[in-house]
């Protein structure tokens, strides 16, 4: 099942009670639970008109549609394309990722497999940054957290040019990897040529 | 390519997340970037009943960065009463606590506008630091698109009505 965000209407921007439109005035209010002020615009969407389309299988014949899996009285428009059961355009899940059955509509969502509809992706950039940042405090881990960040920062480069974003933070986060990278080996050939030295 | 259709209005940051405000052409579409994975969510201009705009302070802000101002400088200006060396260390620790302070008066003068833009599905919030006049014109402009979308819904159907 696709998970429901937790929203449950308007709410005092302040505290965030659940306000009730019909006994909120417009232009500057007070909530009555936390007392705080705000300009409150309130708006009447009008109720969008849905003309009847459903075309039923008395009216097509037999010959003419099959039968809807979730309606048995109304005609079938097209397939699921994920389980290929019969739907009437009541049931047809389209956002333009193709024809979906509700109940697959639901799962291939939930997987996050709908590409017309990402609600949540990586963002390589961030990880990029973030590994290399954290991985100054870990001298010993340079090498390793270096490389990591260097596997990132391309992705993170040509994710953030798709978006129409600079990348020059991806250069910048890209010389800190390398100088990680750089200083650990730096650090690790120091450390081996001394520990030789010492033993002869 | 970056999409002309697609405006940023608004960002914010906090401790535990960034988030992007943007303007497009149905609504308002908002990016929370949680340091790893990027969430978005949209409040479409036909769905929305209540936009508010509001001016907030914030007092966990001002508690947190208001105390580590004064301990800074208390300890800076202890320091400095130690003498020579002590007003060194007194320096530092008060460029320490300076930051701290300045983001403490400019939260308490300004504070922060808030617009809030509640759908009936979703809802965004947008919030100005310092640029007022800004936060004013975008109020502007969404109450306007907003209007603007049902007048088009009431007379047509809506763009999403069923063939």
């Amino acid at each position: 099942m696709a998970t429901a965000v937790e929203y449950a209407g308007p709410q005092c921007p302040r505290c965030g009670v659940t306000l009730i439109l019909a006994a909120l005035q417009q232009g500057e209010t007070i909530c009555e639970r936390c007392q705080g002020f705000f300009e409150a615009t309130i708006f009447q969407p009008p109720e969008r008109r849905r003309p009847q389309v459903i075309e039923t299988v008395v009216v097509a014949g037999p010959e003419g549609a099959n039968a809807c899996a979730n309606h048995a009285r109304n005609a079938a428009v097209t397939s699921c394309q994920r389980c290929g059961l019969f739907i009437c355009s009541l049931c047809d899940m389209n956002v333009g990722a193709g024809s979906f059955c509700p109940s697959c509509f639901d799962l291939v969502r939930a997987e996050g497999n709908l590409k017309a509809a990402p609600r949540k992706y990586r963002d390589y950039a961030s990880i990029a940054r973030l590994t290399a940042i954290l991985g100054l405090l870990a001298y010993f881990a340079w090498p390793l957290v270096g490389a990591i960040s260097l596997y990132f920062v391309p992705k993170g480069f040509r994710q953030r040019r798709a978006q129409g974003r600079s990348g020059a933070g991806m250069v910048i986060v890209g010389l800190i990897a390398a100088a990680e990278i750089a200083g650990g080996i730096a650090l690790y050939g120091f450390m081996i040529w001394s520990f030789t030295k010492t033993v002869r | 390519m970056r999409d002309p259709n697609r405006n940023l209005i608004g960002r914010w940051s906090s401790f535990i997340q960034r988030e992007r405000v943007y303007a497009v052409p149905d609504g308002i579409e908002v990016e929370v970037d949680e340091r790893i994975d990027v969430a978005c969510r949209r409040v479409l201009y036909d769905d929305v009943l209540l936009v508010t705009y509001h001016r907030e302070r914030g007092a966990l802000f001002l508690i947190l960065s208001g105390l580590f101002a004064f301990g800074f400088l208390t300890l800076a200006i202890y320091l400095s009463t130690l003498g020579t060396p002590g007003v060194v260390f007194g320096i530092t620790f008060s460029l320490f606590g300076l930051p701290f302070l300045i983001a403490f008066l400019l939260r308490a003068i300004f504070g922060v506008d808030v617009i809030t833009v509640f759908g009936r599905r979703s809802k965004a919030a947008i919030r100005y630091r310092l640029r007022k006049r800004r936060a004013r014109e975008v109020h502007e402009l969404i109450c306007a698109a907003v209007r603007s979308a049902h007048q088009k819904l009431a007379t047509e159907g809506g763009d999403h009505a069923l063939p």
